[in-house]
């Protein structure tokens, strides 16, 4: 693993095809969305729709396998992969049929259905261009949508050359006239067809296959015997949704609004009037009915296979599915390779998930895929134990307070040279990394003397300070406080809350992380009862509080409440503080160009539009400059040393480098994050600071 | 669609259009499957064959019509949202013709045209309800395409490389 991602980390042009697709995937989405009247409320329908099949999923199988009965097809309930394996390839025996023509599934990928038939001296032939690329490299799919993203033109003409043993020039159209050359006789000959289904309608027992190159439309036809291999989640209730998802799909994968070729099939056609064909449906669990019974996983069912998550995830982009994946690839893949495959093959690289929470962002149905990242990172720290890495930084508030005491002898250790050696070779903290200095004059010491009464207060707020304000920037907290103050709003600091514990989540301590989560909760729950909303200048605090607590604590009243009051500083500072507020004189320069970067948690709540409301209005020129992912630093992920955590973290942020140097050397760059502060400023060179830097009480309105 | 739409008045006009353009591109054979278009008041009539064709559908299978260049087939209705057209086949050599061909001529009857894919629900659910044999309802957006190497868009890689429409209705008549 650490190998492959060495030499993947050393190769960029191997993952230059794989970021721009990823890329081109989510900006094709995203304008696709914008076409809808109301991709929020479109968003929910799909879950809507999908939680409520996957609810009643026992009795839509039982409605689905009748209806197709009554249609005159053959259904089977196969428990698992092997009774699938089995039944298709006695079925093939049966009829005497050695060729099976398939068209891209990966529920047959997750069974290994093609090595498992070719065991039994079947040829298994895969239509889809991509799938096979895939199968003649003898590779497993590297995206779900694109199986062979990562194979360049030139490699493709090589493997068709070699497979066809013919001349197939290194050109686009001849790589396409020489597959549609090869596969015409075999979709004309004998062979049985296998399919997968993209859903299934338990109403009338039909299914569906969604394809572009129309592949599915001969190997559905011309066959005698077609059998579709269904994962059980796919079958939906009624036509309704059947049909919504139909535009989800294509949205979600490629940002276009329908699949070229949508096949809806009920019952086997007659061809030219020869009617004695038939239709066999495997319905898979294979894990599926277990993965229902489990609240942490139940979830994962409602996924619709369209990879967006794998097109925002900021280390699948630069790591690719045979790294970030064993069958199933990417963010979801973590979740579904646990159930159906294991914890040992999902461990492999859940810890490559840096917890930037963007793949629930994207998810066309809303599926909370970082907390069932965190609990499979959970299952595996529990067997195998953290890294020492992971031990350390999960560790960070104890060491910030550490630090902070002992300050300035501790920011000695942590710049001098030989220190930092030792560091990196016994904690796995990153050598070449810059450390954040420590300071003694804390934020909460700070407070003190900075806290005014405020009679007749137009707001009453609980600053929450999280780490890094409190031991190694107070000043963004000072200014915080100020310029609230400045407002007429009371600020307080209550005692004894701790820092947002979010690191706990990252690295799957969950038991310390949810334990983390209810005392903040009942500390703040007081304040909130009083009239108190809450305020982080941290997104990743203000994100554990709104998104994440609840979770946790299984969505009590508390936690939703908190929750509920709990806002970004600018958020609240737009609403009740705007008119106090003006721009601060930047060294020489103010109205300043100002690249502003969205840090990934902050992409969950307002993706700063107050914070660039605020600045514009002190007359700031803004722009957001992003790729749409993560700017590789992730917490405390880009600290630790080597591939899995430094050299992967700033593969991850390069692009996002370049494109504020492309802005030029005058830019100053603005981020609400602390931890995206370090690694723009290391992965650029240009300053950096909090956007409270740039604005200050103006005359109290 | 990404495919060229052509414009007919009437049944006669849609003989024409398409006669026209098979003059024009059949590099093979040619097949047409019936193509019934009305004939004022509630009578319709099979125009398929007054189409210049070199198979006959009927009785044709996979290995007639593996020799197919031009396709033409009617689609029963058309999605202004998602701009596809909504075949149905009872058999499935409708299929092949509309999906082994490298030129695909679709005809359309304006007045099938449905504003929303959510439309079609109820329609398919009658079409699959209480009835003896049921269609393969197949949704068909244009050309067979992939973008599978290097994400560069292609046409033509199993099906057809060009999907041509004919919209016959009252606003037609300019092609």
């Amino acid at each position: 693993m650490l190998r492959k991602i060495t030499y993947s980390l050393a190769h960029p042009e191997l993952n230059r095809i794989l970021l721009d697709a990823t890329k081109r995937g989510r900006d094709a989405r995203e304008a696709q969305l914008a076409t809808l009247v109301d991709p929020k409320g479109f968003t929910q329908s799909i879950k809507n729709l999908k939680t409520d099949a996957i609810s009643k999923l026992d009795h839509l199988v039982q409605e689905f396998k009748l209806n197709c009965e009554r249609n005159g097809s053959t259904v089977v309930l196969a428990r698992d992969g092997r009774e699938a394996i089995d039944y298709i390839a006695t079925l093939a025996q049966r009829h005497g049929l050695k060729v099976i023509k398939k068209s891209k599934s990966l529920t047959t990928e997750e069974i290994e259905l093609n090595p498992r038939l070719e065991e039994r001296g079947l040829e298994v032939i895969e239509t889809d261009l991509g799938e096979r690329i895939i199968q003649l490299a003898g590779e497993k799919p590297y995206h779900i949508v694109f199986p062979a993203v990562h194979k360049s033109q030139t490699e493709v003409a090589k493997l068709f050359s070699d497979a066809l043993h013919v001349e197939v020039k290194d050109d686009l159209q001849a790589i396409m006239d020489a597959q549609r050359h090869a596969l015409r006789p075999i979709f004309l000959g004998p062979g049985m067809g296998v399919t997968g289904a993209n859903v299934a309608v338990a109403e009338t027992g039909s299914i569906i296959v969604e394809t572009n190159e129309g592949n599915a439309r001969l190997i559905t036809s011309i066959p005698d015997v077609h059998v579709v291999v269904v994962g059980m989640e796919k079958i939906v209730e009624k036509w309704e949704d059947a049909l919504r998802l139909m535009i989800a799909h294509p949205m979600s994968a490629t940002g276009t609004r329908l699949t070229n070729y949508v096949s809806m099939m009920s019952q086997r056609l007659p061809l030219a009037g020869h009617p004695r064909r038939e239709l066999h449906v495997v319905i898979l669990d294979n894990g599926r009915s277990r993965m229902r019974e489990d609240p942490s996983f139940k979830e994962a069912l409602n996924c619709i296979r369209c990879g967006a998550c794998m097109n925002i995830c900021p280390t699948y982009g630069v790591t690719g599915g045979h790294i970030f994946g064993y069958i199933y690839p990417g963010p979801i893949g973590i979740p579904w390779t646990e159930e159906v495959h294991g914890l040992d093959h999902a461990a492999e690289f859940a810890h490559l998930c840096i917890a930037c929470g963007l793949c629930r962002e994207i998810c066309p149905a809303d599926i909370d895929i970082p907390m069932m990242i965190a609990k499979v990172k959970e299952k595996d720290v529990k067997q195998d134990g953290q890294p020492i890495a992971n031990r350390v930084l999960i560790r960070y508030e104890e060491l910030a307070k550490f630090a902070s005491a002992t300050a300035p002898v501790s920011n000695w250790l942590v710049q001098n040279r030989f220190s930092r050696l030792l560091m990196h070779r016994f904690l796995g903290i990153e050598k070449r990394r810059k450390l954040p200095v420590f300071v003694r004059n804390t934020f909460e010491k700070r407070f003190l003397e900075i806290k005014r009464e405020i009679p007749n207060p137009r707001g009453r707020v609980v600053y929450f300070p999280d780490l890094t304000v409190n031991f190694t920037d107070p000043s963004i907290g000072v200014r915080a406080v100020n310029l609230l103050q400045e407002s007429g709003i009371e600020v307080i600091l209550p005692r004894g809350l701790k820092s947002s514990g979010y690191p706990y989540f990252s690295y799957g301590e969950l038991e310390k992380a949810t334990k983390i989560a209810r005392h903040n909760v009942e500390t703040l729950k007081d304040y909130v009862n009083r009239g108190f909303e809450v305020l982080a200048t941290e997104p990743t605090a203000t994100y554990a509080m709104k998104k994440v607590y609840p979770t946790l604590l299984g969505h009590t009243a508390a936690s939703e409440l908190v929750a509920s009051h709990t806002f970004e500083f600018f958020e609240y500072a737009y609403e009740h503080a705007s008119g106090a507020i003006q721009a601060a004189v930047i060294g020489e320069r103010d109205r300043q160009r100002i690249g502003f970067h969205v840090p990934c948690h902050q992409r969950a709540l307002s993706s700063g539009r107050h914070t660039i409301a605020l600045l514009e209005r002190a007359g700031y020129s803004v722009k957001v400059i992003e790729t749409g992912t993560c700017c590789g630093m992730a917490g405390t992920f880009g600290l630790k040393k080597g591939p899995l955590g430094y050299e992967l973290s700033m593969a991850v942020g390069r692009q996002l480098f370049d494109m504020f140097k492309l802005e030029g050397t005058e830019l100053l760059i603005a981020t609400e994050s602390s931890v995206c502060t370090w690694q723009l400023t290391e992965g650029t060179g240009y300053r950096v600071v909090h956007p409270l830097e740039l604005l200050v009480p103006g005359t109290p309105a | 669609m990404g495919g060229k739409v052509y414009a007919a008045g009437d049944a006669d006009e849609t003989v024409r259009v398409i006669n026209k353009i098979i003059g024009e591109k059949a590099k093979g054979k040619t097949c047409c499957a019936p193509i019934l278009l009305p004939e004022g008041g509630a009578e319709r009539r099979d125009v398929s064959l007054l189409i210049q064709t070199d198979l006959p559908f009927q009785g044709s299978n996979e290995k007639l019509l593996g020799e197919i260049d031009v396709g033409v087939t009617r689609a029963d209705y058309a999605i202004a949202e998602t701009g596809c057209v909504v075949e149905l086949a009872y058999d499935d050599a409708l299929r092949l013709v509309s999906s082994l061909s490298r030129i695909h001529i679709v005809v359309v009857e304006e007045a099938t045209i449905m504003p929303t894919l959510q439309d079609l629900a109820q329609r398919i659910r009658e079409l699959l309800t209480g009835k003896a044999t049921k269609p393969t309802i197949t949704l068909i957006g244009g050309p067979s395409r992939t973008s599978d190497i290097e994400l560069k868009s292609v046409l033509g890689v199993h099906g057809p490389k060009e999907v041509l429409a004919v919209l016959v209705g009252e606003e037609g008549g300019s092609a």
